[in-house]
């Protein structure tokens, strides 16, 4: 790894560090202490491996595995793991755009059964996601290809616009809302 | 380039940004999702929405 490269890592992972501190230090559950916000750790992509074994799960991708050029090409990247106690809980990842006026999270996903955060992880995400983003600099953010109508139908009544897939290659619908 | 003022000021930013949206976490979202977004997206970076800034940075160029 590069001298240049690897300085924009330490940059962002403590950016990253420190919002994911002060989220952490927000979360009003009665169960908040049970609940730690770190990176995607090796410790966390061992875990998402066990996911693989969910029958359950509908997602096509190992984070171990699939998420590692992504990570390694994107240091300013957004990503997130949440856990309960010693559990995996979700993982997210995103990123800014080239000039940094946006900051996009293209996937974030739970564990499929028996979560002990169901729709709090995405909360959590959400918020993490828009802290990031402001300490970046950023003007807006963007929830990519939100999954469902009822996933788009939250983020439009929470404020964000939807904007659907132009069709054409690469550009597929989000959700958006200005900071 | 960033400067120590400007990070700064984007610290606070952050942290009341955090304090202004914490509604969030009390907010319902639908608890049978157990994933949103696409791993095509990550799988496959650098082509998509971000044509759309180099696009920008060329017409403001002209």
């Amino acid at each position: 790894m590069q001298a240049t490269h690897l300085n924009a890592e330490n940059k962002y992972k403590s950016y990253r560090s420190e919002v994911q501190k002060h989220v952490k230090e927000s979360l009003p559950y009665s169960d908040s202490k049970n609940i730690i916000l770190t990176d995607i750790t090796i410790e966390a992509l061992n875990q998402s491996r066990l996911w693989n074994l969910i029958p359950e799960r509908k997602v096509d991708f190992d984070w171990s595995i699939d998420s590692k050029e992504y990570r390694k090409r994107h240091p300013s990247r957004f990503e997130l793991a949440i856990w309960y106690q010693n559990r995996l809980e979700s993982l997210s990842l995103g990123r800014p755009s080239y000039n940094g006026s946006r900051v996009r999270l293209e996937l974030t996903e739970r564990v499929a059964v028996n979560s002990m955060l169901k729709g709090r992880s995405f909360a959590i995400t959400e918020l993490a996601l828009i802290a990031y983003a402001n300490l970046l600099g950023a003007e807006e953010i963007r929830i990519m290809q939100p999954i469902n109508d009822s996933v788009k139908k939250y983020y439009v009544n929470k404020g964000y616009n939807y904007v659907p897939s132009t069709g054409a290659e690469h550009f597929p619908d989000y959700c958006v809302k200005k900071l | 380039m960033s400067t120590k003022k400007d990070y700064t000021e984007r610290f606070k930013k952050m942290k009341s940004s955090i304090k202004e949206n914490k509604h969030i976490l009390d907010d319902d979202f639908p608890d049978d999702v157990e994933f949103s977004g696409d791993p095509d997206l990550l799988k496959k970076s650098d082509k998509e929405i971000d044509k759309e800034d180099k696009v920008k940075e060329k017409n403001h160029g002209k």
